[in-house]
């Protein structure tokens, strides 16, 4: 694979870092909007509004009919050009007297003349399609701000999650995805207990496979030792086949 | 009687004058404003439920019923009465405030009540304020609800779209069709119609822009990374096709280029159509997100591979790191090649 940078990147960074780096992406970008696809709702649309500007497909439409144009312009003088050439040869054959080579002349001016007439055509037909596109239009496109609310809603509900994510499994010995943290947390049911003095929060085992479980004792834990507070009142996260 | 101390209170002039009609007599009426007074957030239903406890029969409508109410100025105000969000302790003890028995996503309230201490919500709210206080500046002739919204509100409904997902929200219209633990998490629930409006306010005061600086981290590292990522829509109304057409696409939808950095965090998106080709657009992106985050280097994929491109970020003063594709170099051939080492997997360098 070939990695390529500019200078300023040289001046940061060792060349042989240039293959670690970019690998990176990965897991930076493209896991991370799988993930927010999942779990984020990244690809869910929010409704559209329509904003009136420039037609960009009419606009590149003209800028490739006045390519094609110019084009068969310059065709049709090369062509008249050649087409002079001959006519020039013919009246100098004629002048001379010459038999064959009269001939010969005369068949290219024929071949030049047909060939500028479908020059000519050409350049008519490309100047018709530009002719028809008629003055700049205008094209409503979609405003992307409803849009791009929302995606910032899933961009920061990830940061929080990610620094949620790293602040409890620094605290514990088996790690985990954040999909197996919602999993086995986040989508869990429970009971929740307020006293004067601590808010107790039950978490359901119920159904979760022995190696599950045991890792939802260890988050639990986790979730313990983070100090979490509710109105002033500690947090205790327990689960609910076990004794609060 | 039964009622006798309730006419006496009447008596004493607390009561309105009751005069019989042929549907409703006097007791009916004194009963009635009786029970009004002792709850008047009472439905109407339920108020009739409760007359029909004392075994007094009342042959009235509801609507009848809350034309009363209105001349009283007993009338409840409009909407749904509200829900406690948790049920009344049932567990025993003197200690025990609240128990509520069946709680639904408790990893998300506990998630929630860290974001609390952490005060993620408040440089949102913060921005969202100073949004809405720019525009009432450029718009002053301007009113709708948002504008007039309390810092509480404006928390709340931020953090119903932000928890949506989590607790297996999509779309707005599913606070109407599903069961959300909204009541528990947040103190109330929310509708969609509600949640929209607000939608579409935040949009009126292009809150999306505004709102980019909460994203982004107090440190965010010297490299950036930048990536677009194309959302398709769909829809029932005929509508242009885009740049990627694929069955049951009518449009392409939009492209959303976002910018991480190297601790994973988003620093910024930004919404183009989809026929607006990355390499149009990327050096004014990473102008904006170098002056936010200070960050210079950039990598990115191979949508931006070529020549001009890098010539560009380098008269921003940018760096660019970014891949050659397969088909765009035939070895080590098509370069003059030094080699400068062998990584730990093998590949040279």
């Amino acid at each position: 694979m070939v990695y390529w940078g500019t200078p300023k990147v040289k001046e940061v960074l060792e060349t042989t870092e240039w293959p670690r780096v970019y690998r990176e992406r990965n897991e930076r970008q493209e896991n991370s909007f799988k993930r927010m696809i999942d779990h984020g709702a990244l690809n869910t649309n929010y409704g559209r509004k329509k904003i009136v500007g420039p037609d960009r497909h009419q606009q590149r439409a003209r800028e490739k009919l006045a390519q094609s144009l110019e084009a068969a312009q310059k065709r049709v003088n090369k062509k008249a050009e050649t087409l002079k050439t001959h006519q020039d040869q013919v009246a100098e054959s004629a002048s001379k007297g010459h038999g064959k080579r009269l001939e010969q002349r005369q068949r290219a001016l024929a071949r030049g003349e047909e060939a500028l007439r479908a020059a000519q055509h050409t350049h008519a037909n490309v100047a018709e399609h530009a002719a028809a596109l008629g003055p700049p239009g205008e094209r409503a496109d979609r405003d992307f701000r409803k849009q791009t609310i929302m995606t910032f809603r899933t961009l920061l509900l990830e940061n929080a999650l990610m620094a949620f994510m790293v602040l409890l499994w620094g605290r514990l010995q088996t790690k985990g995805s954040v999909d197996c943290l919602l999993r086995i947390l986040f989508e869990r049911s429970g009971a929740r207990m307020e006293t004067a003095s601590q808010v107790v929060y039950w978490v359901n085992t119920a159904g979760l496979s022995v190696a599950y479980q045991r890792l939802l004792t260890e988050v639990v834990a986790g979730l313990c030792a983070m100090d979490l507070q509710e109105q002033g009142k500690l947090i205790r996260v327990r689960l609910k086949d076990l004794p609060p | 009687m039964q009622f006798a101390p309730i006419q006496r209170n009447f008596d004493e002039g607390s009561g309105p004058s009751f005069c019989a009609g042929r549907k409703f007599g006097e007791v009916e009426q004194a009963l009635l404003w009786t029970l009004l007074h002792e709850d008047p957030e009472c439905p109407s239903r339920v108020l009739l439920d409760k007359v029909a406890q004392r075994q007094i029969s009342m042959a009235v409508s509801i609507r009848h019923l809350n034309r009363w109410r209105a001349q009283w100025q007993l009338n409840r105000p409009k909407g749904r009465p509200r829900q406690t969000p948790c049920r009344p302790p049932v567990a025993s003890g003197p200690e025990v405030v609240q128990v509520t028995s069946r709680l639904s996503f408790v990893g998300v309230h506990l998630f929630a009540h860290w974001l609390d201490q952490q005060h993620a919500f408040g440089p949102v709210v913060v921005q969202l304020q100073q949004a809405i206080e720019a525009h009432k500046c450029a718009h002053p002739d301007d009113d709708f609800a948002l504008l007039h919204h309390r810092e509480q509100t404006l928390r709340r409904r931020f953090q119903a779209l932000f928890f949506a997902p989590l607790i297996g929200i999509e779309h707005l219209t599913a606070f109407d069709t599903h069961e959300h633990p909204l009541p528990t998490l947040l103190g109330r629930g929310y509708h969609s119609a509600t949640l929209g409006q607000f939608l579409g306010q935040l949009e009126r005061i292009d809150a999306a822009e505004a709102l980019m600086p909460a994203l982004v981290p107090q440190q965010s590292g010297p490299i950036t990374y930048v990536d677009g990522h194309m959302i398709a829509y769909w829809s029932r109304l005929s509508m242009h096709k885009g740049k990627i057409t694929m069955l049951g696409r009518i449009m392409a939808g939009s492209q959303a280029v976002i910018a991480h950095n190297k601790a994973g965090q988003a620093l910024r998106v930004e919404y183009h159509p989809p026929d607006i080709h990355l390499s149009q657009i990327i050096v004014d992106y990473c102008s904006k997100v170098s002056t936010v985050t200070e960050s210079a280097l950039f990598v990115i994929d191979r949508a931006v591979n070529s020549v001009a491109m890098a010539r560009a970020f380098d008269t921003q003063g940018l760096g660019l790191l970014c891949m050659l594709d397969d088909n765009e170099h035939a070895g080590l051939d098509s370069f003059a090649a030094t080699e400068v080492g062998t990584l730990a997997d093998g590949s040279k360098i």
